[in-house]
């Protein structure tokens, strides 16, 4: 991974999975931001999306679910930013709509640290 | 006494009537017209029988009597003389002869002459008396063996003949006593060429051969024209040729014997006798043959015993006596089968009632009461009345009423043959009055009348009241008022039924002057048809209205019964159902081979069982199953009926069930694990990343302390979240009818939205705006997806034509909320809400169905708030509760 800090945004309801991921990614040197639904994460994107490398984003979340969030960077806002979805659907189909919608990576739960950073460094570095 | 020993008195009644009445007939010459021309016949087709030759020669005069010179008559006489007759006999003196004349022709020849004139008859000696033959019927078939004359008895002119015939000194002038035979029957046997005949000319001539004549009785005789000739059996001749006839019989002593009366009457009781018995204990098919037999043996003993023994046996009386036994016989297996027929008519009517009628709800007064209570509460009626007909009358009178009497009725009369009533009837349903019917009653009011009718009878009159401002449908009333009035006219046909039944138990005296001793079988009959035709009708609507679409076969796989749903499937299908075999049908929905179509059905009649095939048919929407089971009957021992049922199965049922909606039930099954999985994921997620964390150098202690408290919560967590998952992954949601369940409402949606399309004409446009991805809502499965359905089905009716339907849905962290809306007509806000709370069945089925839903979303929390403007449209507001573990 690189030694620069990247600017990560958190996107998930489950409070003690985004408090976890956030930790494990805080550790790895990341500046982070956490919110816990769509609408919310939104907001903050609204104005920090220029500086921000990475979004991980819960697919299943309450207001806005992920696939809204990921059809508003990539449709509204022509971002290219990189985003990980994390998801608890095991369907391949779910894979296929969200690389489709323009996930860069989809990380099927159960999730471990292992997984998590490997995702994330393979897109920082990149 | 047993119903054959009954039959078997009744026929020795008729028997013994048959002999009786046969046998004064015989005693009256009643049938002798018959059977003499019985007798004619067989005399006049007699020319096959050799009988001897005559012993009478009939010389005719061809000229009349007074045509032949009395130089020819002595001439004649000579010539006769000449070829040694044994007599000769002038049957009637003729007229040219003087007195000397006579006297000359009695000295000189062996003669005896016919007189019609006593005084010429009394002063000779070989004059006799001459008399016409006596009449039987018509027909002359008998002569006289003695004249009555001044009340004494001769000798007739045939019998002193025959005397001098035979030798014997034969007196004619001397009065005989009264012979038990005055008359006898002439024997024409051999037919009408049988007597040998020479006319006088020839005689004149010289051309009489003495073979003719020798010793023989010669009888001289004018040839009388046709128009004075005689009807005897062998057809119309001169009196000289009957005279020929009876003559030849009296010599040869063959005269014609008729059987005595004793002798026919006992053969008359004896035919009877056999014949019943025979016939009574022998098959059907033999009884004509028997007594085809029994007549020729009548017709051969009547030849034969004519003509071996000149005795006749009348058999014209004894084939009255067959004609009258197969007559009895006929009436007594007419009466047999009536009588089967009308014990069968009331068993069955007895069957039937007692089958399908319980006595106790029939007899109870208690019924109306309820009725009355039960239409008025239910149909919101003011004022309710039922009236019946008086038993043979037609006046009517009160069952029950409710917030009136009878008394109230302001038409006096009570007539049902009268108005308003007739136009009730021919109205022949609900008729607003126009006059006020039930008095004292407020004007805003309005007054119905209907007639009850049942079996084609009227039974009796409902007449009921209702507000004239009340907010209600009032076709859709009327429509509930006439579906009551079908079934209370049928109670009421019952009760009276009862009600007759009891007043003729109770009162043998009214039984009897109204001369019903015993029900009439075939009203009993038409009674229990038209009451089961009725039921029919009610079980084939009801067959009909089922959701499940089935049809019936024989166990030939002929159609029996096709209910609606069927017909109107297959119809689109293109198939027609009356035309089709079982197999044809399975081949055509399930897509196998008629060989496999066969062997199920081979599979369902041997095994008795039932199987299942999915239908694929491109024409049939999928997820309908087939059901096809073999019915059995249900044989009960004493049902004698089962004698006709010779197998035990009776038919083979084929039902498409609709599994799409227990299919989506189980789909929600499956929704429910994902999402479930979905939180067990996550749940595996932190505690595998914080086990990993936990690892972690970099971290301090307090933050693994914490780390380890989390581990272990999650731990906990995740097993209480496991037996949740179990608990609600075993319900049964098929059952499951109310209450609170974890649904994915985006399933029931998309299937409600296409269920109300398929009868969307407006084309509407139903626009849902649902997320990727929505939480479980707390709902009944089943119910949920008829709240969509009765929302949209509201809104789509209300809508402007091409419009759009829009669903809006917001999915929060504890409910998910709904919006649905339309740009419709819109009605009155005050309206709505009446329509949200009412009662009134009139109401109709789709705000009966918003009603329902509203209901249920109320039971599930859900806050539905319903908005309606003119013009504008409606919108219907609800949320339902998320779940979560």
């Amino acid at each position: 991974m690189s030694t620069k800090k990247k600017h990560i945004v958190i996107i998930e309801d489950d409070p003690v999975l985004r408090d976890l991921t956030s930790m494990a990614l805080s550790l790895e040197g990341n500046e982070i931001n956490v919110f816990e639904n769509g609408s919310m994460g939104i907001d903050y994107l609204e104005n920090h999306l220029p500086r921000v490398d990475l979004i991980l984003l819960d697919l299943f979340m309450p207001v806005l679910d992920g696939m809204q969030v990921l059809n508003w960077l990539r449709k509204t806002k022509d971002s290219s930013v990189n985003v990980v979805v994390m998801t608890a659907m095991t369907e391949s189909e779910t894979e296929k709509k969200l690389l489709e919608a323009g996930a860069n990576t989809v990380l099927k739960k159960p999730l471990d640290i292992k997984m998590l950073l490997t995702a994330t460094s393979e897109l920082l570095d990149h | 006494m047993t119903q054959r020993n009954h039959s078997k008195y009744y026929s020795l009644w008729i028997g013994v009537s048959i002999v009786l009445l046969i046998s004064l007939s015989i005693v009256f010459d009643v049938f002798n017209r018959f059977d003499r021309w019985i007798y004619d016949e067989v005399t006049d087709t007699s020319s096959f029988y050799q009988a001897p030759s005559p012993d009478v020669l009939l010389v005719e005069v061809s000229t009349g009597f007074d045509g032949l010179p009395v130089e020819s008559w002595f001439k004649l006489l000579a010539q006769i003389q000449k070829n040694n007759p044994r007599v000769m006999a002038i049957n009637l003196m003729p007229w040219n002869w003087s007195e000397s004349d006579l006297q000359k022709a009695l000295r000189d020849y062996p003669l005896i002459i016919g007189s019609m004139n006593p005084d010429q008859v009394s002063a000779h000696s070989d004059l006799t008396y001459f008399s016409l033959p006596p009449l039987d019927g018509q027909v002359y078939r008998q002569q006289r063996r003695q004249i009555h004359l001044n009340n004494q008895f001769y000798p007739s002119f045939e019998s002193v003949v025959v005397d001098r015939a035979q030798g014997r000194a034969a007196d004619n002038l001397a009065p005989v006593s009264i012979m038990a035979k005055a008359n006898f029957f002439i024997n024409f046997l051999g037919g009408a060429d049988r007597m040998p005949t020479v006319d006088s000319e020839r005689v004149l001539e010289g051309g009489l051969v003495e073979t003719l004549v020798r010793d023989k009785v010669v009888l001289i005789g004018v040839k009388t024209p046709l128009m004075q000739q005689m009807l005897s059996p062998l057809g119309l001749m001169p009196y000289a040729s009957y005279q020929a006839y009876a003559l030849n019989t009296l010599i040869n002593n063959n005269e014609i014997q008729i059987a005595p009366v004793w002798l026919v009457i006992g053969l008359v009781t004896l035919l009877v006798l056999v014949l019943f018995v025979a016939v009574l204990n022998i098959p059907d098919r033999f009884q004509l043959i028997m007594i085809s037999g029994v007549i020729l043996l009548i017709l051969f003993l009547g030849y034969s015993s004519l003509f071996i023994f000149n005795y006749w046996v009348m058999p014209g009386y004894l084939l009255i006596t067959i004609l009258s036994i197969l007559m009895a016989l006929l009436f007594l297996r007419n009466r047999q089968n009536q009588q089967a027929l009308q014990q069968m008519a009331l068993n069955s009517a007895a069957r039937i009632e007692s089958h399908w009628l319980s006595e106790n709800y029939s007899s109870s007064q208690v019924q109306w009461n309820h009725i009355a209570n039960m239409v008025t509460q239910t149909l919101s009626l003011e004022r309710t009345i039922f009236l019946e007909r008086v038993p043979d009358d037609h006046r009517l009178r009160e069952i029950k009423a409710l917030n009136c009497s009878i008394d109230d009725i302001s038409e006096m009369r009570r007539d049902y043959q009268r108005t308003p009533y007739t136009t009730a009837i021919e109205h022949g349903g609900a008729l607003k009055l126009e006059r006020s019917y039930i008095e004292g009653v407020a004007d805003d009011e309005d007054h119905y009348l209907m007639p009850l009718t049942f079996a084609g009878n009227i039974q009796g009159f409902w007449a009921f009241t209702i507000k004239a401002n009340a907010e209600l449908d009032k076709s859709k009333l009327i429509d509930a008022v006439e579906q009551f009035a079908l079934q209370i006219a049928e109670l009421l046909y019952h009760w009276s039924e009862w009600g007759k039944n009891k007043q003729l138990e109770s009162s043998p005296l009214v039984k009897l002057l109204k001369m019903q001793f015993e029900e009439n079988s075939y009203e009993s009959i038409n009674h229990s048809i038209n009451f089961l035709t009725h039921r029919l009708s009610t079980m084939e609507r009801v067959m009909d209205g089922l959701e499940t679409l089935a049809i019936l076969y024989d166990l030939f796989g002929r159609v029996v019964h096709v209910n609606k749903s069927m017909t109107n499937m297959l119809t689109e299908i293109n198939l027609m159902p009356y035309s089709m075999t079982a197999v044809d049908l399975i081949v055509n929905l399930s897509g196998c081979s008629m060989i496999e179509a066969r062997n199920y059905l081979s599979y369902l009649i041997l095994e008795q069982g039932s199987i299942n095939i999915p239908v694929k048919n491109d024409g049939v929407k999928t997820g309908y199953m087939m059901v096809i089971s073999a019915l059995k009957s249900d044989v009960d021992e004493n049902d004698i009926d089962n004698e006709m049922q010779p197998f035990e199965l009776t038919g083979i049922l084929c039902e498409l069930i609709d599994m799409s909606q227990i299919r989506e039930l189980y789909a929600q099954k499956e929704n429910i694990v994902q999402h479930m999985s979905g939180w067990l994921r996550n749940d595996l997620s932190s505690i595998s990343m914080a086990c990993d964390l936990a690892q972690d150098k970099r971290l301090g202690d307090a933050k693994h302390v914490e780390l380890m408290q989390l581990i272990k919560k999650k731990t906990n967590d995740l097993a209480n979240n496991f037996e949740q998952v179990n608990y609600i992954v075993q319900q049964d949601l098929i059952s499951k009818v109310t209450g609170y369940y974890p649904v994915d409402y985006i399933g029931s949606l998309h299937a409600s939205i296409k269920e109300v399309q398929k009868m969307n004409k407006k084309k509407t446009k139903i626009q849902p705006l649902i997320p990727y991805c929505s939480p479980l809502v707390m709902a009944s499965p089943k119910e949920l997806r008829q709240v969509f359905s009765a929302i949209v089905g509201v809104l789509i009716s209300d809508a402007v034509d091409e419009s759009e339907v829009k669903i809006k849905i917001l999915c929060n962290k504890d409910k998910v909320s709904f919006e649905f809306k339309n740009e419709g007509f819109g009605i009155p806000q005050e309206q709505l809400e009446h329509y949200l709370t009412t009662k009134d069945i009139s109401l109709s089925n789709e705000f009966q169905r918003l009603q329902v839903a509203a209901q249920h979303i109320e039971n599930w929390d859900g806050n539905f708030t319903a908005v309606s403007e003119i013009g504008v449209g409606m919108n219907f507001q609800f949320s339902l509760k998320v779940f979560v573990l």
